[in-house]
This record gives structure tokens, C-alpha cells and sequence, in this order.
């Protein structure tokens, strides 16, 4: 995962069969600092892109009603092209 | 126009801000809609806590807990500028957020979900508090985007809609789509998280009621539960989830608290109890690593907050 300008991770929310989720609600749960405590809401394609502004290992996590929570972790130096795959509960 | 941080910004040109000789506080209000549908709070022995079915206060009674400092707490907010910043984490320990069953009654109904659309079409959610009529009290980053990374994101939100008392999908006032919104320079120019906080100006009045909001002195801040309502991220769309614990420490700009939180409760009102009234005295707006934070309602917010409020 590379091509991200420093300081963002952006991505794609997926559920099994490899359709965009729209409206799933990515936010982070771990960082190197403090953060803003909001979240991102998926397009239609599924896409995401958060501020990481400091340097160091980001875990995010996504969720979706009717789906389990799905966590990536990503250093923020590699924050282009995340992958999340949620599963239906 | 001054460049002190607490220079008022609008998105429209009819800045208004502080005048020193106003008051510093301001009372709440239960509002018209639905007269007599409110909660009491839990007040004896606990500073106030909501008394909320299936919610167990973690520290017990706060006049058993409370010990007055005997030297000056620093101000935890300074580490996140330090060199080594600390892992952020929102949900410390147990999770001890409950779900509010019925956010259409006092005082939950005064606590909005929020769903933001940036400059560049990017969708966001947060939460907030009323604080008047038409005024829903917020983080800066509510309402204005800072250093976002993404090309044409930065700046006012394009649009904030909001919804008091939400529950899931039932919206039982409605809602309104508001592009008024107030921040400081300290946030829409600086950056600067000390000064994170805003408001949004509704098109017409929710009679929903709203919370007061008072610049407590450091002691009373130190001394005093802080009560957290709002929308997170993890649970359920648009559902109310509350907590409560006591206030970590107080710096002159920013309150630190182990009340858990997760991404979409940005800019929840942070409250206290007071001759069984609510008062906020700090905007929820950071997760941190032992603690969260938010900005506080010191002389300055406040005498902003009285010029805004409508």
C-alpha cells in the first residue's frame, strides 16, 4: 500500500461478495496522538480517505448495521489502498 | 478584526463575538415539546449522574473518591504537542456506555446526531448539544474542516443536518439542514485543538430545550462529574449512548476525562450538575491515550457562546 500523500489513509469498505458498502462509519480507535473523535461515512463506491496527521501505526475500524466491525491497522506512511471486508452477523 | 485565537469566524459575514462585560453563563431550558417528559438526575452522593436503567457508575459515589490536589495538575493536553504524543484510544478499559432507550424526553432530546457534508462532498457524522433555541453547540472540526490532507475539503462544512432526539431511524422532531456555523481563528486558521469549538445556527427553533453552559472555576471543573451523551460510530446508526466519570485534570483551555467515547461523538456537550441543572463546561471533541478530551468553557468560549446563541 503506497501513493497516499503523508497524513492520510484512505480506502474501500467492501462487504463479502466484493460490493461497495455505502454509509459504513469508519473511525479510528487508536493513534499516535490525540484525535478528532468523528467519523467517516462510506460513498456509494465504498470509499473513505481520514486525516493522519501524525506520524506512526493507525487502527481504524469500520461498521455497518447488520454487519460485524471490521479493524485494519496501517502505519500512516502506507495509508493508501486499505482494505475492509465486513461480514454480515 | 483582532488576531487574538478567540476572534470570532463565520461562514457569512455577520461576525459577532464576545463583549466583555456580559455574563459568563447561561441557564438551560427544558423547552415546549413535550411538558413533563424529562429525567431527574442521579444527585445524591454522585455530583450527578443521569439516571439512566442498566447505566452503573463506575466510581461509585464522588464525595467518597474526591481528594482536593495539594500541588498543580499539568494539563494532560500538553503531551499531545510533545515530541512523543500518546496512543489514542477512545474506549478505555471497560466499555461503560448505555444506550438512552428514549432520547425524545429531557434532557436527551437536546443532544442532536449530526450528519456533515464537507466542502468536497465527504460525508461525516458528530454530535451536539443545544444550547438555545436555534443554536446546537459543537466541535470546531464540526463545523470547520482543518488540514484534512484531501484537496477541496478544508474549510466551513457545506452543510450540517441536524437531529434532536434521534433514535435509530425515528427522527421524532424532524430535522433541519443548516450552512451557518461560528468557530474562532485559533481553529479555522490556526489549527490549533485549544480553540476546537463552534456552533451551528438553525433556520428556525427545535422546542426541544437546551443545556446551559457556565466557565466553572478550575476547582469546580476538577471537583465535578462530567456526563457525556451522543452518537458513536460503534453502535448502531444513529442511537444515543451515555457515560459519566469525573474530570481527569484541567489545564486553561482543555479538560481531560476517562468518560468513553468513539468516532461521531465529536462535539457532544460535556455537562454537570448544579442545583440539579445542567451546565456544560466542556466541548468533547479528542480521543487520547488514557483519557479523552475537550475543549473548555472557560471566560473566553463562553462570552462567545452568549454572543452566538440564538
Amino acid at each position: 500500500m503506497s501513493g497516499a500523500p503523508p497524513g492520510l489513509i484512505a480506502g474501500v469498505v467492501r462487504d463479502q461478495s466484493g460490493a461497495p458498502v455505502e454509509d459504513a462509519r469508519v473511525y479510528f480507535t487508536d493513534a499516535p496522538g490525540a484525535i478528532p473523535d468523528v467519523a467517516a461515512l462510506t460513498g456509494a463506491d465504498g470509499c473513505f480517505s481520514l486525516a493522519a496527521p501524525l506520524d506512526g501505526t493507525y487502527t481504524l475500524e469500520c461498521g455497518a448495521d447488520g454487519f460485524a466491525a471490521a479493524r485494519a491497522t496501517v502505519a500512516s506512511r502506507d495509508g493508501a489502498g486499505v482494505e475492509l471486508t465486513l461480514r454480515a452477523r | 478584526m483582532s488576531d487574538a485565537p478567540h476572534t470570532p469566524a463565520s461562514s457569512e459575514s455577520d461576525l459577532v463575538g464576545f463583549a466583555p462585560d456580559q455574563p459568563l453563563s447561561s441557564p438551560p431550558s427544558e423547552g415546549a415539546a413535550g411538558e413533563g417528559a424529562s429525567v431527574e438526575a442521579l444527585g445524591s452522593g454522585y455530583d450527578g449522574v443521569e439516571d439512566v436503567e442498566g447505566y452503573v457508575h463506575p466510581e461509585g459515589a464522588a464525595s467518597d473518591l474526591w481528594t482536593p490536589p495539594t500541588a498543580d495538575l499539568p494539563d494532560v493536553g500538553e503531551a499531545s504537542f510533545g515530541p512523543l504524543p500518546p496512543q489514542a484510544e477512545t474506549v478505555h478499559g471497560p466499555d461503560d456506555r448505555v444506550q438512552i432507550g428514549d432520547p425524545s424526553v429531557y434532557p436527551w432530546r437536546a443532544q442532536c446526531s449530526l450528519a456533515m457534508t464537507a466542502a468536497d462532498g465527504s460525508r461525516w457524522i458528530g454530535s451536539g448539544t443545544f444550547i438555545g433555541p436555534r443554536t446546537v453547540l459543537t466541535a470546531g472540526h464540526c463545523v470547520y474542516v482543518k488540514g484534512s490532507g484531501v484537496a477541496g475539503r478544508d474549510g466551513w462544512m457545506r452543510s450540517i443536518q441536524v437531529m434532536p432526539g434521534r433514535n435509530g431511524a425515528s427522527l421524532p422532531y424532524g430535522s433541519q439542514t443548516s450552512s451557518t456555523f461560528r468557530s474562532v481563528t485559533g481553529w479555522t486558521v490556526s489549527g490549533n485543538q485549544e480553540f476546537d469549538y463552534g456552533v451551528i445556527i438553525l433556520p428556525a427553533s427545535f422546542n426541544v430545550g437546551w443545556l446551559g453552559f457556565w466557565n466553572f472555576s478550575d476547582a469546580d471543573v476538577l471537583a465535578a462529574t462530567g456526563n457525556i451523551a451522543g452518537y458513536p460510530g460503534d453502535k448502531p446508526a444513529g442511537t444515543l449512548w451515555y457515560a459519566a466519570r469525573r474530570v481527569a485534570s484541567v489545564g486553561p483551555r482543555k479538560v481531560h476525562y476517562d468518560i468513553d467515547t468513539a468516532g461521531g461523538q465529536s462535539g457532544s456537550g460535556v455537562y454537570r450538575f448544579l442545583n440539579n441543572e445542567r451546565h456544560v463546561f466542556a466541548i468533547h471533541a479528542y480521543g487520547g491515550a488514557t483519557t479523552n478530551s475537550g475543549t473548555r468553557v472557560n471566560g473566553e468560549v463562553a462570552g462567545n457562546l452568549l454572543a452566538w446563541k440564538v
